[in-house]
């Protein structure tokens, strides 16, 4: 084995990451000329592209764990290159994209089956894949925004899929929104670049070195990237093209909320902070507790409206705005424990978050249940999917042993380490409870309330509540979600490559 | 040949809360019944077999969990398994009307599960795990019925069972942060900041219900079906007084601080449950208003104990309190379920005993546990044995209302059993409750009963002396005179009609 | 064969194929495009030459320096010889489809080859004078393609579109006269070296720059264009979008950076960089406010033109190494909207052939029915906004990094708000392509037709975007050294 894996890295070579972007973005590619009506082989194509990035992320994987570098540079301008790179922060990003990816795609093939367009659905879905791999990949800032803008531009035509008037409305909104992001994103970039010259992702930061006389310089620059990031990590009051992005199909929310825009966000938030300004000296600099309070409030804020939703995506949306800040806060608070929780969340929540929506898409598609009000009794119409959902809210609410527990206990631990735990403790209370609130009285009217009929079932029951393709999708992640927090403390966990994370932070 | 190895292994360490999971997926109907009381037996015989500091490491698991018993963990062990396999027993053939069998059987195994897994938890994920199960798990047992009050009761039930769950989430991050370890074992004596040890105390202070968060008990215990009650009586509410005894330091200056509030609170608990408990007239509730009394005493004896870590008199006090308020309660609260669907005399004299027991007449678990209690009360709280005293007044009272509750019910019910229940007991329904009372009749005398005396006993003689006053027809101006000429009128009245009614035999 | 020869060919190559074409009649689509691929071959070797054997200097006729017609191909001249043979050949092959049910066919051929002519003409054309007749040229070969499209209106802007050129190159005119006036010579590397900071030299620099900023229509000399542009055919359009402006702007360049360079302050910069400025909000905002695709399209370009100007301030206060990227960024954004623009007019064209309208609102469903027309349309859209990848993005990143090195901020204010602008009028369009129509049926729309679009869509994005790295190094080789 090992020495296949050998053969094997030697024959991919230091290109590897360069392969695995390229995996899907080629594919998807071809996928756009498939004729509309070739199911088989679009789907062939599909998978094959899933495995193939997986395999390749495997080996990426194995090979970064044995000390390997992977790089590709390509220089695109004097003074301006592309860097892929893999360390051990984008392989977590990327190993979860990566898996995210093959179990969405499986779904999105069962969710579209019979609408039209597939070929440019899935055209973009493998662009967007490839964009946020790269954006995880990303060796530097420069090659970081680029593939922050591209990812922009691959998602939108999924929001807009439906072409009804609704879904070009939110794809609009979502644009100018991140647009806007991506825009201020750049400028504080190029604006960073010329104070501080190149600004390769370095474990630690790269600007604690630089005169005092930049530091308010580097504070506008931080608020300028905060913000470009926070509209696609959607911290409040940035974060309105979520709840109305939800008009798109469910495979593209749970990509979208799980693995790719809103984690982009996020995943950059962490990536500013730690590698490019270093989270001591961000702490020097006295950006860290207004982004921390930006965090909490997005938090609570979510929550509470997430309560007053009866339109059950519209309500697992603001769940999202609410736990994506959680990395957010996790980031904002200095030391390593925080950090922990933070990057762990990343993980988690997309793993709890793709299980919700995958759930939310198989009641819709089957049943045509869109609202919460009309779930009354699911559970014992499809019991495999309402588990997986249940799984997933108590995941949200931060239930053992699920995997939001986990995150959640870091990120007590690592405010209590930095004295902080007089707000982040309320906060992590306030927001437990409010999701208990709003996802609890859904679990109560799916497991005890009896049925009334469903409002549009298309799919019956037969051996399987629901399509296969739909069904299992949602309970293989719900079972990652509660495997990630039982044996969190296991090699290779994600909780285990926090800490390596973590541990190459605060060297 | 299997002996040795039930010893050695951990095994049935792990599956003592693993079993009963497992047999949540278990489907079908005509066996899955009986998993209920066979998926305890794993954590009773571990409890039997296992010794003291037997331990497990699992360091993979959760944030490194450990299993394990300790004395403490073993006898709540096997107070808790020896309960949950007789109320699993019970619930074979006592399936709640109206509600899903297949409901009740896995969040009855869900239950289950979470509260062994705390019981042997040495770790605090494991035991916020368990904690958590066991919480929100028991929802589905309490809101079994699909009526309005039921269901009110269950959300009542939940909403508080979260609030204590993230306090204790709160505080139980706030300890691990202090003292830098998830083990147990590495809480004893170490100092802990006030705020942890106050969280803790809340988030456990619900489950407990300490006066102010009891809102929750008597609600819940007055819809959930008898099993359930009997185990949210006696073993559930336990895990908050286990809880406290694992998570805060004794001895250590915040917790001591906060211990002197327990004792307190403790004591109003004890007197709050029964002032209350007398307004009622279901019998469940005034049971449950009983357990939060006798909660009040339990938090009174872990606030002592948690200031002195080294006082083996109290612990064994507070184990045999905890012993026999578990199995004494479970079996009336079994009883009255089976009252209700029966309403036979038979079976109100034998809960006429068990509340005896309860207020510990001599020669019960409840005289042999205020007898240690009181015999272990430290120097300076002696002044609290008056406090016990009325304590046992009051209780006994409580006990004369629900006997009187019983009675009343069985009026407004009429003679008929099936009148209002659908179903007459099953045979395990009887057999589980059989066995519980046998063994809360039996178990004391494994121990050292303590000398007869008239102070302990004259609480509960006072006490049935006002019951039997209060229970007294009421008398008529002119008391004992007319009282007698009225019984004499009575008397010739009844006879002449039965002459009347007899005449036509007679004559024959 | 001779290497200087290459600068001729690229001339005469379409020159031939343009009398070639007047001639044979019947075959004139073939020889258009066959002599438009074979002037891009030579681009190509031009440029070769240029990198290998420096700066090419030749005196047409063997007359010396000053007194003929002298070419002159550096670095930059050659790119813009392939920039323009590129989209010509783009052009010419699109147009093959374009024009075959149409009459206007056999004008169209003669016209077009005349038209790259001109252009690489002026490219490289080595003195002034040389250069009046090449705008005169393009000016009216220029107007009379537009003249093709043949409807009214088209016909009223390809008048004004006329007499505006004539305008622009009266202006021009009355500056080399002066120049000659008072320098006795018209080569522009002579005129250079001799010039002095005096009153003539002053009103010859304003002189030219109002007559070009005429032509390439700057902000707020824009008026002509977008009629002009919006109602010419569409291989017309984009080369008069993607081509004739840019000759204007490069003519600028060469003056500003070469022949006036001592009298180029940074105030008269600032005051062109302000025109621009405005040019790029004033035009973004019109092209959000068009009805018609073409008519966004032509907006796009007067921003887009705002832009290059842009790039004047900033290259008047940096130095050294950071200036040659920066003026390599500023012709990298040129190439890149060239390429977009030509691939955007051409995608319209096939919308309008197919719609037969080109009004965005009424664009529904088109995704469906030209989806390789509409993938087209968001490239160029990427490349017009300056989205990555793209030629322009880089453009914009070096005005951002010029920007906040010289700390003129403003320009950044601009930038964004223009790219805000631009993201806005792209996505409009293409958020009403994205509309449902019930039932699409499949046009049949020919290879030939959105094959050059999409490569030349291709080319602005993900060509320059990401492999225009040797750029720097092909300005590098750069003659007079008077500034460049």
């Amino acid at each position: 084995m090992n020495e296949l894996l050998n053969v094997l890295t030697e024959a991919l070579g230091k290109n590897l990451p360069l392969w695995i972007v390229l995996s899907s973005f080629s594919v998807g590619l071809v996928i756009f000329f498939v004729q509309e009506s070739s199911h088989r082989l679009r789907t062939t194509l599909n998978l094959l592209a899933a495995v193939v990035k997986l395999a390749l992320v495997g080996v990426l994987l194995w090979g970064v764990y044995h000390g390997q570098v992977y790089e590709v540079r390509w220089v695109i301008a004097p003074n301006l290159e592309l860097l892929l790179h893999a360390d051990a922060l984008s392989m977590l990003f990327v190993t979860l994209s990566a898996l995210l990816w093959l179990v969405t795609t499986v779904y999105a093939i069962g969710y579209l089956e019979h609408s039209p367009h597939r070929s440019r659905f899935f055209g973009f879905f493998s662009l967007c894949v490839s964009a946020t791999v790269g954006l995880a990949l990303a060796g530097n800032l420069v090659t970081f925004v680029m593939f922050y803008e591209f990812l922009t531009l691959a998602t939108y035509p999924l929001v807009a899929h439906k072409g009804s008037d609704e879904a070009r409305k939110a794809a609009r909104l979502y644009l100018a929104y991140t647009f806007t992001g991506g825009l201020l994103l750049l400028v504080a970039v190029v604006w960073l670049k010329s104070i501080a010259g190149p600004l390769t992702f370095v474990q630690g930061g790269i600007l604690d070195t630089l005169p005092a006389e930049t530091h308010s310089a580097l504070r506008w620059i931080f608020l300028l990237m905060i913000v470009g990031l926070g509209v696609k990590a959607a911290l409040v009051p940035l974060h309105g093209w979520l709840p109305k992005a939800m008009v798109a199909p469910a495979p593209v929310s749970a990509l979208l909320h799980a693995v790719a825009v809103v984690k982009a966000g996020a995943f950059g938030i962490v990536r500013v902070v730690y590698d490019v300004y270093g989270v001591e000296f961000a702490d020097v600099l006295g950006v860290l507790v207004p982004l921390g309070i930006v965090a909490a409030f997005t938090i609570v804020y979510g929550s509470t409206l997430a309560l007053f939703q009866d339109e059950l995506k519209k309500r697992l949306a603001y769940s999202t705005v609410s736990q994506v800040s959680y990395i957010v806060l996790g980031t904002a608070i200095l030391g390593p424990l925080a950090t922990v929780g933070g990057i762990v969340h990343l993980v988690h929540q997309g793993l709890m978050k793709i299980t919700l929506f995958f759930a939310a898409g198989n009641y819709a598609e089957t049943l045509g249940i869109h609202r919460v009000s009309q779930m009354n009794g699911v559970g014992k119409r499809m019991p495999l999917t309402t588990l997986a959902f249940t799984l997933g809210a108590l995941g949200m609410i931060g239930i053992p042993p699920m995997a939001g527990f986990i995150s959640k206990w870091y990120l007590g631990l690592g405010a209590l380490e930095a004295g902080v735990l007089l707000w982040v403790m309320p906060v992590l209370i306030a927001s437990s409870l409010l999701n208990a609130a709003y996802f609890l009285p859904i679990l109560y009217r799916a497991w005890f309330l009896p049925a009334d009929s469903w409002p549009d079932e298309h799919i019956q029951a037969q051996r399987w509540e629901t399509h296969g393709m739909l069904l299992w999708p949602p309970v293989i992640t719900a079972s990652l979600a509660l495997l990630a927090g039982l044996f969190a403390s296991l090699p290779f966990s994600p909780l285990e490559w926090a800490q390596l994370i973590t541990a190459r932070e605060y060297k | 040949m299997l002996q040795p190895v039930l010893l050695e292994l951990p095994f049935l360490l792990l599956l003592a809360p693993l079993l009963p999971l497992c047999f949540a997926l278990v489907g079908n109907d005509r066996i899955g019944q009986w998993l209920l009381p066979v998926a305890a037996l794993p954590a009773l015989v571990a409890a039997f077999v296992l010794p003291v500091g037997t331990s497990v490491a699992l360091p993979w698991v959760l944030l490194g969990a450990q299993w394990g018993l300790d004395a403490t963990g073993q006898v709540f062990l096997l107070v808790t398994a020896l309960l949950w396999l007789l109320a699993g027993l019970y619930s074979v053939s006592g399936t709640p009307a109206g509600a899903s069998w297949w409901r009740f059987r896995v969040f009855f195994l869900l239950t289950l599960s979470g509260n062994v897994l705390l019981v042997i938890a040495q770790d605090m994920g494991s035991f916020f795990l368990g904690f958590a199960l066991m919480g929100l798990a028991a929802y589905g047992l309490i809101a079994q019925q699909a009526s309005v009050t039921t269901r009110r009761a269950g959300r009542i039930y939940l909403i508080w069972t979260v609030l204590g769950e993230v306090l204790l989430f709160a505080g139980a991050v706030f300890t691990a942060g202090a003292i830098g370890s998830v083990y147990f074992s590495e809480v004893v004596g170490k100092e802990l900041p006030l705020a942890a040890v106050i969280l803790v105390t809340l988030g456990l202070g619900i489950k407990v219900a300490l006066p102010g968060l009891h809102v929750w008990l008597p609600i819940a215990h007055g819809a959930a079906p008898p099993a359930v009650s009997a185990l949210l009586s006696g073993v559930m509410v336990k895990a908050g007084i286990l809880g406290l005894l694992r998570f805060l330091p004794a001895g250590a200056a915040s917790t001591v601080w906060v211990a002197e509030w327990l004792v307190w609170l403790g004591l109003v608990g004890a007197f709050y449950g029964v002032v209350f408990g007398l307004r009622q007239t279901a019998p469940k509730v005034i049971l449950a208003y009983s357990t939060m009394s006798q909660l009040g005493v339990l938090t009174l004896l872990t606030g002592l104990g948690l200031q002195a870590p080294a006082d083996a008199a109290l612990a064994m006090a507070l184990l045999l309190y905890v012993a026999h308020h578990a199995w004494v309660k479970g079996a009336l609260f079994l009883g009255v379920g089976l009252f209700k669907q029966t309403l036979s005399w038979w079976l109100l004299g034998v809960l006429v005993v068990l509340a005896l027991v309860l207020i510990g007449v001599p020669l019960t678990s409840g005289a042999l546990a205020k007898g240690s209690v009181k015999a272990a009360l430290p120097a300076a709280w002696q002044h609290l044995a008056l406090g016990l005293w009325l304590s046992s007044l009051a209780t006994t009272l409580l006990m004369g209302r629900f006997v009187w509750s019983l009675w009343r019910y069985r009026r407004q019910h009429g003679g008929a059993a099936s009148h209002h229940t659908s179903t007459s007991p099953g045979l395990t329904q009887w057999l589980g409750w059989a066995i519980l009372v046998e063994w809360v009749l039996w178990w004391p005398f494994l121990f050292a009963l303590p000398v007869f005396k008239w102070w302990d006993v004259s609480p509960i003689l006072l006490g049935l002396g006002m019951v039997a006053l209060a229970l007294l027809p009421r008398i008529p101006a002119g008391d004992v005179p007319v009282l007698v000429a009225h019984t004499g009128y009575r008397g010739w009245h009844w006879v002449r009609q039965w002459r009347h009614k007899h005449r036509r035999f007679l004559s024959n | 064969m001779n290497e200087a020869a290459s600068v001729v060919w690229v001339i005469s190559l379409p020159l031939l194929g343009a009398l070639l074409a007047t001639v044979w009649r019947q075959y004139a689509a073939t020889i258009g495009w066959v002599s438009s691929a074979l002037t891009a071959g030579c681009a190509v070797w031009l440029l070769w030459v240029v990198q290998r054997a420096g700066v090419q200097e030749l005196a047409l006729g063997g007359w010396e320096i000053g007194l003929g017609i002298s070419l002159y191909a550096d670095g930059l001249a050659a790119v813009m010889v392939l920039m323009s043979s590129l989209v010509v050949l783009g052009c010419s092959v699109y147009a093959r489809h374009y024009f075959r049910a149409q009459r206007q066919h056999e004008l169209f051929w003669p016209l077009w080859l005349l038209l790259a002519t001109a252009l690489n003409a002026l490219f490289l054309a080595g003195d002034l004078f040389n250069v009046y007749v090449t705008l005169e040229l393009l000016g009216i070969s220029a107007s009379a393609l537009t003249a093709l499209g043949a409807k009214r209106a088209a016909l009223r802007a390809a008048l004004r579109y006329l007499v505006v050129g004539l305008l622009g190159s009266m202006l021009y005119l009355m500056a080399i006269t002066l120049l000659y006036a008072a320098y006795g010579t018209l080569n522009a590397v002579q005129i250079a070296e001799a010039l002095q900071v005096d009153p003539l030299g002053w009103a010859a620099l304003l002189l030219m720059l109002a007559g070009l900023a005429l032509k390439m229509a700057l902000f707020p000399l824009h008026f002509w264009l977008p009629p002009a542009h919006s109602n010419a055919p569409a291989p017309v359009s984009a080369a008069l979008s993607a081509l004739v402006v840019k000759a204007a702007f490069y003519l600028v360049v060469r003056l500003w950076f070469e022949v006036f360079a001592p009298l180029t302050t940074p105030l008269l910069a600032n005051a062109l960089g302000a025109l621009g400025a405005m040019a790029v909000l004033w035009g973004s905002w019109s092209a959000l406010r068009a009805e018609r695709l073409k008519l966004l399209a032509a907006y796009s370009s007067v921003a887009q033109l705002g832009y290059l100007v842009m790039f004047f301030p900033l290259l008047a206060v940096l130095e050294g190494e950071a200036r040659q990227w920066l003026f390599g960024a500023m012709v990298l954004f040129a190439l890149s909207h060239a390429f977009a623009k030509s691939a955007l007019f051409l995608a319209a064209g096939i919308l309008l052939q197919y719609a037969g309208h080109d009004r965005i609102r009424e664009l529904s469903g088109t995704t469906q029915a030209l989806p390789l027309t509409t993938f087209v349309i968001a490239l160029a859209g990427i490349a017009l906004v300056g989205l990555p990848p793209s030629g322009a993005f880089l453009g914009k990143w070096y005005l951002l990094d010029a920007a906040f090195k010289t700390g003129q901020w403003w320009w950044v204010l601009v930038l964004v708000a223009g790219s805000l602008l631009a993201t806005a009028y792209v996505f409009r369009l293409l958020g009403h392509a994205f509309g449902h129509l019930p039932a699409v049926k499949r046009p049949v729309v020919a290879a030939t037709q959105e094959i050059p679009a999409l490569a030349l869509a291709l080319l602005a994005t993900f060509g320059l975007g990401l492999g225009a790295m040797s750029l720097w190094s092909w300005l590098a080789h750069t003659g007079t050294g008077a500034g460049l």
